[in-house]
């Protein structure tokens, strides 16, 4: 990123300009999505298939930064069925932690907003969120609850003044006000056991630092299932530890995810860890999905140009290369994204008459193979092409809502005869 | 909005290395180094930290970091150095260099003991000696332009004539895969694989022999590591370069290392070429490491041995053989004995008890039984004494 920031020359006007939309377009995202009255029918919808506990619609999640919009996550679409693992793979700063961070809704804001698209979250009873629209009120009984999240670093998401048992007993009672003090703390001790660890009693009264990183690790994966959640992100849990601590937390993820019947999103960048865990794999690049599919299908046949190069730039026990293959070129601008296929300038098996066409399309080539290449336009059915947002419309949403606001408040003077300041709000 | 910023993307980042322009050597002088097979030599080597109280700043105790570990390494070739976080595999590259004092031990760089020579001597050497570190962020000063970066060390140790020295540090620049125009840029404006790659440049510009790479890929992203390994094995055939190479990551050090050692808290358990301790590990250590390896293949089902707990503490590690608080394999003797590193097939080093022969076995028991006895009696004997002490007493207060 900041590579970009050095490398885009922007004079005063252009940056101030560009800040000047931004706050626009920000304060009233935000408006919206601090409006804790909002009428429920405007963010509980259905699923399209009850068997998902999470669908991602088309979303897209922008940061309005002073050197432009940086399109971090541009049209993703994927679904996290119940009780399976979906594991997301792609180079760094290709979107993967800003997709699970708008699933949770703790994207930095105001610079970070999900601007278009539907993230829905199964309420089991038939009906379902639309995260991308609930308020934030009601974005804090789902967080927790229904998902939670791990870290890479346990270390700064833990406090490191207060001691290991009060930090599970803090969450357990913000969730589950109707339980005693004993009962709290039996709960928590069955979570620190039941993540592995042997000195449960005495880890209850230590302080994080006293910890090793895998113990620590265990202690938030212990924090995250406190309350049950339906959905488990986890965001590179393992990466900054050793190879036997990975085993021993990924082992333990596994087990878990059974015993409690939830489903993870699991980030990584190491295909070696997604092959052991993913039922489902979704490829990333540049802010969107390239290909995604079945553990065997993205293993076994992977398709895009993109995902042949990620497998084989990984070096691999007992399979022995002269040379790595390694993916020539980098990632394009994020500000400026190009409106071709954004692979084209790295891929080896570029076709130069179709690949100068626009964004290849998502293509179905199996029944759960869906890729987004040139090569494959004829090998199957399109399903979608994601419908990125030109920057303009963000403006003219602005414009339009400004319209409506003024035309109710006009509305609301004509009936009560008074200014009703009530009627700012905006409904639509 | 888009629109409106001008984006000027000045470079790419990936210039794979163009190999082989210029030979290094055309510059420098001819040196003759003793033509003995073995590069480095480490022997026996310790390093211990001292612990000391809070009080009165006494040495109360030693984190073993590293507790006598021996190998060899051939000229022009790699031997990778795995383990966990903390088994001191970063403190045995640093201490190879002389980058710290040593406890004990040797460490023979063509057949002389680095720690024997005096200070212009180790001035001289330091040049063939180099290090890259695993942080391409913090280990590069950003106050200074790349170009000086590469080329101050050069300068200094007048590794080539002045008028050549511009036309050798663009030469080397090439060779890393970077370009001339970046001489003059920060590092700052780089991405982690660009950093990494003038680290080493920065190394490879003084034209050493040896370089210790500790974890240099760890922190980049898999399509840069890929670039950066290339780049290390392509500058090794180029310039003959002999690497320490140190991993935790066993997929890398199976593709870059001719051989492998494996330590565990402070000691090296089993060392071989790496075919041999891949195919066939030895050590109950490694085979857990190497079942830990995730495989990219969902349908790959391994037997995964799952080593319970985490390594325990240098300052106070077990008895006997230090990894039987972990192993499955442990047995009576290897509470007592430490297990001795031998070599085991050609080649192929480890300690285990495992291997022992028979009559080791007999003479390890033996040794334990009399241990034991020993202790046995001094129990009885200090018994003896407390009884004889107490009768005393009672005696005494009987007179009294
Ligand atoms: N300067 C020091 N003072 C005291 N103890 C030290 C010092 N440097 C290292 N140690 C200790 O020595 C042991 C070995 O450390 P070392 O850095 O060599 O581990 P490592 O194998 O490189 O681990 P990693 O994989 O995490 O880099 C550790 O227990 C560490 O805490
Ligand atoms: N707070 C932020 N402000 C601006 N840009 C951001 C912010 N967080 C992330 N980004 C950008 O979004 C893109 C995706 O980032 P991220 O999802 O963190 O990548 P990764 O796939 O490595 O998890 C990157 O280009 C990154 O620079
Ligand atoms: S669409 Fe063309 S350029 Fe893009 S990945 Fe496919 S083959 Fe390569
Ligand atoms: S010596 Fe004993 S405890 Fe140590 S590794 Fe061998 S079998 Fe295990
Ligand atoms: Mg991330
Ligand atoms: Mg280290």
């Amino acid at each position: 990123m900041s590579k970009n920031k050095k490398k885009n020359y922007l004079s005063g006007s252009d940056s101030h300009k560009i800040s000047k939309e931004n706050r626009i377009i920000t304060k009233y995202l935000e408006k919206l999505r601090n409006d804790s009255k909002r009428d429920p029918s405007q963010y509980i919808t259905s699923m399209r298939d009850e068997n998902n506990i999470v669908e991602l619609d088309n979303v897209c999640t922008y940061f309005f930064t002073d050197i432009g919009v940086v399109r971090a996550v541009d049209g993703v679409s994927f679904d996290i069925p119940k009780c399976s693992t979906v594991g997301v793979v792609g180079e760094s700063g290709c979107g993967k932690s800003v997709t699970s961070l708008s699933i949770m809704q703790l994207l930095q804001r105001p610079t970070g907003q999900v601007v278009g698209g539907e993230i829905r979250l199964s309420n089991e009873d038939g009906t379902a969120y639309n995260i991308v629209n609930t308020p934030t009120s009601v974005m804090q009984e789902i967080r927790g609850n229904k998902i939670s999240m791990i870290f890479q670093e346990p270390m700064t998401s833990l406090n490191p003044v207060f001691r290991i048992g009060a930090q599970i007993n803090e969450v357990l009672e913000l969730h589950h006000s109707e339980m005693t003090k004993e009962q709290i703390h039996d709960r928590t001790m069955e979570m620190l056991e039941m993540v592995g660890i042997a000195n449960a009693e005495g880890v209850y009264n230590m302080y994080p630092h006293e910890l090793s990183g895998g113990m620590r690790q265990r202690v938030m994966i212990a924090i995250a299932l406190a309350c049950d959640p339906k959905l488990i992100i986890a965001d590179e849990p393992t990466t900054a530890l050793d190879v036997t601590i990975q085993a021993q937390i990924l082992d333990l993820l596994r087990n878990l995810k059974d015993k409690i019947n939830s489903s993870i999103m699991l980030i990584t960048h190491d295909l070696g860890v997604i092959a052991e865990m993913a039922d489902y794999v979704v490829v990333m690049y540049a802010g969107r999905v390239v290909e995604k599919g079945t553990a065997h299908d993205i293993f076994h046949n992977p398709c895009h140009p993109y995902t042949i190069g990620l497998m084989k730039s990984k070096p691999v026990v007992g399979k022995q290369v002269d040379e790595l293959y390694n993916i020539p070129g980098n990632v394009p601008n994020p500000v400026n994204m190009p409106d071709y296929c954004y692979f084209r300038d790295r891929c080896d098996l570029c076709d130069h008459e179709r690949c100068s066409g626009k964004y290849p399309s998502e293509i179905r080539i199996s029944d759960t193979h869906v890729v987004s290449c040139h090569l494959f336009a004829d090998k199957g059915e399109v399903v979608g092409r994601s419908q990125i947002i030109p920057n303009s419309q963000l403006l003219e949403d602005r414009v339009e809502y400004n319209k409506n606001r003024k035309k109710k408040m006009a509305e609301s003077v004509n009936a009560n005869g008074q200014t009703d300041k009530t009627g700012a709000r905006e409904d639509k | 909005m888009a629109e409106n910023n001008k984006t000027i993307i000045l470079d790419e980042e990936n210039n794979t290395a163009q190999s082989g322009s210029v030979p290094v050597t055309e510059f420098l002088p001819d040196d003759n180094t003793p033509d003995s097979e073995y590069l480095l030599e480490v022997r026996n080597m310790k390093k211990y930290f001292p612990i000391k109280s809070s009080f009165f700043r006494r040495v109360i105790g030693n984190v073993k970091a590293v507790d006598g570990i021996s190998f060899k390494i051939k000229r022009g070739t790699t031997m990778g150095l795995v383990g966990e976080s903390g088994c001191g595999k970063s403190t045995a590259g640093r201490t190879l260099l002389r980058l710290q004092d040593i406890t004990e031990g040797e460490v023979l760089f063509n057949g002389v003991d680095i720690f024997k020579l005096h200070k212009n001597e180790l001035r001289k050497l330091r040049p063939k000696i180099q290090i890259i570190f695993q942080d391409p962020y913090s280990s590069l000063s950003p106050r200074l332009p790349v170009g000086e970066i590469i080329g101050e060390a050069v300068r200094e140790h007048n590794i080539v004539p002045k008028d050549k020295y511009d036309e050798y540090i663009s030469m080397i620049m090439r060779a890393c895969g970077l370009q001339e125009y970046h001489k003059d840029r920060y590092p700052h404006e780089f991405s982690g694989g660009q950093r990494q790659r003038i680290c080493i440049a920065r190394a490879l510009a003084l034209n050493p022999d040896f370089i210790v790479c500790d974890e240099p890929v760890s922190a980049l992203d898999v399509s840069i590591q890929a670039q950066i390994i290339n780049l290390l094995k392509q500058l090794q055939k180029e310039f003959n370069l002999t690497y320490l190479f140190i991993s935790h990551d066993l997929s890398v050090v199976e593709h870059i290392s001719d051989t492998v050692g494996v330590m565990y808290l402070g000691n090296l358990v089993e060392y071989a070429e790496t075919d041999k301790i891949f195919s066939n590990p030895l050590h109950p250590y490694t085979k857990a490491l190497f079942s830990a390896i995730p495989v990219p293949d969902p349908d790959y089902k391994m037997e995964r041995i799952v080593l319970e707990g985490s390594i325990p503490s240098p300052a106070n590690p077990p008895a006997g053989c230090k990894f039987h608080t972990r192993c499955k394999e442990c047995h009576m003797i290897c509470k007592y004995a430490v297990p001795a590193y031998k070599e085991i097939e050609p080649g192929h080093f480890c300690a285990c008890h495992l291997y022992n022969t028979q009559e080791e076995n007999d003479m390890y028991e033996q040794e334990i039984k009399e241990t034991i006895k020993n202790e046995e009696e001094n129990l009885k004997k200090a018994k003896k004494i407390k009884k004889a002490e107490e009768a005393a007493k009672l005696d005494s207060i009987d007179n009294g």
